[in-house]
This record gives C-alpha cells, sequence and structure tokens, in this order.
C-alpha cells in the first residue's frame, strides 16, 4: 500500500511569541532591580548591622558620602583620600553649596564606615567635617533582618 | 481588472524577528551580568551644633547620659559605663537601663525622649560595636500584627571628640 510521503521543501515555524514575552519580561525585571545608587556604594565598606537602619522615606538632600574602610582610608566618589584630603575636598563643596545659597547646616553628610574600622578613625573623619562647619551626619548601617 | 499588489486577506506578512531577538538577549544578558542584590541600607541621624551657631538655643533640662564605651586589644567591646556609675556587659544590658531611665514615652509614633546621650568611644573599638550602642539606646523594633514599628528612646545623641590613638 502506499503511503504518503511527506513534502521536504515544507518548511517547520517555531513560535516565538512565549519566549519573546518571558525574556522581555526578565528585561524589565532586571531594568527595575538595577541600582542606580552605585555612587553611593563601595567595595572596601562592609557596613555593620543594625535593626532600626530603615531606607529613609525621601531622598536625603544636600548630601555628602565619604567611606571609611576598615584599615581607615578614606574613599569620595571612588577616589581613595587621606584625613588630610578630605579637608580642601569639603571646602570646594562648601562652596558650591554656597553658590546654589544652601547653608552648610542643611547638608548631610554620610559616613559609610566598615564595620572593622576603628571608631576614632571615624570621629577624626567627623571632626574634620565639624571644623569646615557641617554638622549633621548620618551614620550608615545595613538593615538588620529579625 | 484584478488589482494588483494588494494582498489577500489571509495572507502573512513575514517579519524577521531575528535582529530583535539577537539585541533583546544582548540587553538581557547586560543586564543579568550588572545585577547586583544590594541590602536595604538606613542612617542614624546625628546633629552636633556648633557653639556658634546663630539663634536662641533651647535648653535641655535632663543631664546629658554619657555612656563610655572600653575595647579590649582586639577592639571588641570589653565594657560600657553609664556616667561612670553603672556597668555592663552587654547592649542589652544597656538597652534595659535606657528604657528604664527614659521609659517609652516616645511610643512607635513618638518622637522620642529628650533624654540626650554622649557616646565616648575608645579609639581602637570596631565601628560596629559603637553603631551597635547607638542601636541599643536609640530605639527597638516591634512587631505590630506583622508591621514592624520603631519605638524610639533616646534620638539626641552626640560624640565625645576622639581621643588620641593608643601609643600616641
Amino acid at each position: 500500500m502506499a503511503r504518503a510521503k511527506k513534502n521536504h521543501s515544507m518548511t517547520s515555524e517555531v513560535d516565538m511569541t512565549p519566549m519573546i514575552d518571558m525574556t522581555f519580561q526578565l528585561i524589565a525585571f532586571f531594568m527595575f532591580m538595577l541600582n542606580m545608587k552605585e555612587a553611593e556604594q563601595n567595595e572596601h565598606v562592609q557596613l555593620p548591622d543594625s535593626v532600626l537602619a530603615k531606607p529613609p522615606d525621601a531622598p536625603i538632600e544636600n548630601p555628602i558620602t565619604m567611606h571609611v574602610s576598615a584599615t581607615g582610608d578614606i574613599y569620595i566618589g571612588g577616589a581613595k583620600t587621606s584625613l588630610a584630603g578630605v579637608g580642601p575636598y569639603l571646602n570646594a563643596e562648601a562652596n558650591s553649596f554656597q553658590a546654589m545659597d544652601v547653608p552648610l547646616n542643611e547638608v548631610n553628610v554620610i559616613i559609610r564606615g566598615h564595620k572593622d574600622a576603628k571608631t576614632g578613625m571615624v570621629q577624626n573623619l567627623m571632626k574634620v567635617c565639624l571644623d569646615q562647619g557641617y554638622e549633621n551626619f548620618l551614620l550608615r548601617a545595613r538593615e538588620e533582618m529579625k | 481588472m484584478k488589482a494588483r499588489g494588494v494582498p489577500k486577506s489571509d495572507d502573512k506578512i513575514p517579519l524577521d524577528m531575528t535582529s530583535m531577538i539577537d539585541i533583546v538577549f544582548q540587553l538581557l544578558a547586560f543586564f543579568i551580568l550588572t545585577f547586583k542584590v544590594v541590602s536595604l541600607e538606613g542612617d542614624f541621624d546625628i546633629r552636633m551644633p556648633q557653639a556658634s551657631s546663630d539663634g536662641p538655643s533651647i535648653p535641655n533640662p535632663t543631664v546629658p547620659m554619657e555612656i563610655r564605651l572600653v575595647a579590649d586589644g582586639n577592639g571588641n567591646l570589653a565594657d560600657i559605663r553609664v556616667n561612670d556609675e553603672r556597668s555592663f556587659t552587654s547592649f542589652d544590658e544597656l538597652h534595659r537601663h535606657v528604657i528604664a531611665t527614659v521609659g517609652n514615652e516616645g511610643g512607635p509614633t513618638g518622637e522620642g525622649s529628650s533624654q540626650e546621650a554622649t557616646i565616648d568611644a575608645a579609639y581602637n573599638l570596631k565601628w560596629s560595636e559603637t553603631i551597635g550602642a547607638i542601636t541599643a539606646i536609640s530605639g527597638y523594633v516591634v512587631d505590630d500584627s506583622g508591621k514592624k514599628e520603631v519605638v524610639k528612646l533616646i534620638q539626641n545623641v552626640k560624640f565625645k571628640p576622639p581621643t588620641a590613638p593608643p601609643g600616641d
């Protein structure tokens, strides 16, 4: 008995729609989860934990972020500096804020200290800030889940 | 006469999806490779106004609580002394002492006590221990039917000027 032969010239079509849908959803997920505050992170700093460290409800106004590593090195905007180099930087920032009519008591100095950094080193950094006229400090910690 | 160039209604127009899928996969690869899990962070607000600040200052009738943090040779916490009278060995004890002193007057929605605290930490004390002390005196978290609320205690926290490093 003769059987019907398949036509070899026929091309099989794969429905790509679900795959494209899924891929777009994955892209959307990763885009939303993308950390836009990369400038506030530093690979040399591992923050101490605290149950009271809650993310702020509103963006912090007039921030200056500084990092203190476990060895006492200070990082500003990814660049390593010393305690002596912080003063001129803060002075330049103060001039910028004054040009924008922002008084220094409205500037928030965010200090991200490594959990093993010496407290005295962090305090020395705060002292330099105080000497330059900054008086509001935000000591950053990582939220500890209980 | 038959119209030319007009497709029949059941004709499919093939779209070449290859280039779009290529780009989409490149985007996906980029986002996957740059993805970094970041834990949530929060801040402790420390205000240390200068003595020469303009405007009248409001006198605080309460006596500041001075918390001295003593470190051992490795920078770990060795002792906690409050006003040089009481000595504690853990932050839990300090926390209970603060609650007994200032009470829970702040409550979950309150602004905390008007009590002022000054931290006098040893130079070589690990920063995590100092943050632990600030946590112990600043408040605690209560679970209110699944929603976590922070009960504030002492919000006015200051630091004593840094001491010289050991050996100087």
